[in-house]
C-alpha cells in the first residue's frame, strides 16, 4: 500500500501536478443511452491554481455541458446516445499548490461561540443541517464529538500530530 | 465505497470518506458548520519501489467553519493533519452525495463492472508539451493499469 506523504514544512516551494482520473464501466448488456454528471473539478482556491487539460469520453457524447453547481463546483453533464458496452471518462488536470500560512487554530473563537453565530451566517448555515448521508440530530455523533470539545475550547483544536 | 455514518462510527474503522463523514456529523452535532471535500492525495510508494501509475487514490477530507475571521479550515481526519501541498481539491459539498465523482442514469446495461484509476504525478516544468506525448499513448496504458 502507498502511504500518505508526510505533512509539509512551512515555506516550501509550490508543487505542480498532472492528475489523471479514469473511470470505466463495462456492461453485460448494451446501453442505449447514458446521461452522466461528473464532479471532477478542479476548483480555484487560495493556494490552488488549477485547470482542466482534457476531458475524453468514449463513446463520443452527443452533448457535453460545463456548469457550476449551486456551491460553485465545476460539473460536466454528458449525454451519450450511441449504443455501447463500455464507457470511459478520462479527466486530466494541471494543478499547482502553493503552501499557505497555517491558520492560527488556537486563536479561533470558542466552539460554543461559533455554534451560536453560525445560524446567522447564510453562507455557512446549511452546513449545520442534516444532509443525505448525515442524519441530524444524532446522539451517537454528539457523544463522540463531546470528548474532543471541552467547554470553551477553540473551534479548531490542532491535530494531535 | 462509503458505509452509513453511524455504522462507520460503531465499527471505528472505514475509508477516508467514512472518516470525513464521521467528523462532519460530529461537528454538526455540536452546531459547527462542516463540509465534505472531494479531492486527490499525493502518495509515496512503498520504500524501494517505483510509484505505480493509477495507484493514487481519490481522497476526502473536511472543512470546518471557524468564524468569520478564520473562515473554513481544511482538516484531513484520515491522516490527522491540516491539508498541505499534497491535497488537491476538486469540489466540496454537504457530504459525498453532493460531489460524487461520476453518477448518472442509463438505459440498458444490466450489471456492470467499474474500474477507477487515479494518477497524481508531480511535474517539474511547464507540462503541456510533455502532456501531449503522454496523452497519445496514455489511453491504452492507463486502461491496462485499471485491470
Amino acid at each position: 500500500m502507498s502511504t500518505p506523504v508526510p505533512p509539509d514544512q512551512p515555506r516550501l516551494p509550490p508543487v505542480r501536478y498532472r492528475c489523471r482520473h479514469i473511470t470505466r464501466y463495462s456492461y453485460t448488456v448494451q446501453v442505449v443511452s447514458s446521461q452522466l454528471i461528473a464532479h471532477l473539478g478542479p476548483r480555484e482556491l487560495p493556494g490552488q491554481r488549477a485547470r482542466v487539460l482534457a476531458v475524453t469520453v468514449e463513446p463520443p457524447p452527443a452533448v457535453v455541458a460545463e456548469r457550476l453547481d449551486w456551491l460553485g463546483n465545476p460539473t460536466s453533464y454528458v449525454a451519450i446516445d450511441t449504443p455501447h458496452l463500455d464507457l470511459s471518462m478520462t479527466v486530466e488536470l494541471d494543478v499547482t499548490l502553493t503552501p499557505r500560512p497555517a491558520p492560527d487554530l488556537a486563536a479561533t473563537p470558542a466552539w460554543e461561540e461559533i455554534a451560536a453565530q453560525a445560524p446567522r451566517h447564510l453562507a455557512v448555515a446549511e452546513f449545520i443541517e442534516a444532509s443525505p448521508r448525515l442524519p441530524q440530530p444524532s446522539p451517537a455523533l454528539a457523544a463522540f464529538a463531546a470528548g474532543s470539545f471541552p467547554p470553551g475550547g477553540p473551534s479548531a483544536p490542532a491535530p494531535a500530530t | 465505497m462509503t458505509t452509513p455514518v453511524l455504522e462507520a462510527l460503531a465499527l471505528k474503522r472505514g475509508v477516508c470518506q467514512d472518516f470525513a463523514h464521521v467528523m462532519i456529523g460530529a461537528l454538526r452535532a455540536l452546531g459547527l458548520p462542516a463540509r465534505y471535500v472531494s479531492g486527490y492525495l499525493r502518495t509515496l510508494p512503498p520504500p524501494g519501489q517505483p510509484r505505480l501509475q493509477g495507484a493514487d487514490a481519490s481522497h476526502a477530507w473536511v472543512q470546518v467553519w471557524c468564524g468569520p475571521d478564520a473562515g473554513w479550515v481544511d482538516m484531513d481526519p484520515t491522516n490527522d493533519t491540516l491539508i498541505d501541498r499534497n491535497h488537491i481539491t476538486l469540489a466540496y459539498g454537504r457530504d459525498y452525495d453532493d460531489v460524487c465523482p461520476l453518477r448518472g442514469v442509463i438505459l440498458g446495461g444490466d450489471t456492470h463492472a467499474l474500474y477507477v484509476s487515479v494518477d497524481v504525478e508531480e511535474v517539474e516544468e511547464d507540462p503541456p508539451a510533455v502532456r501531449q506525448a503522454q496523452i497519445q499513448d496514455g489511453q491504452g496504458q492507463s486502461q491496462s493499469q485499471t485491470l
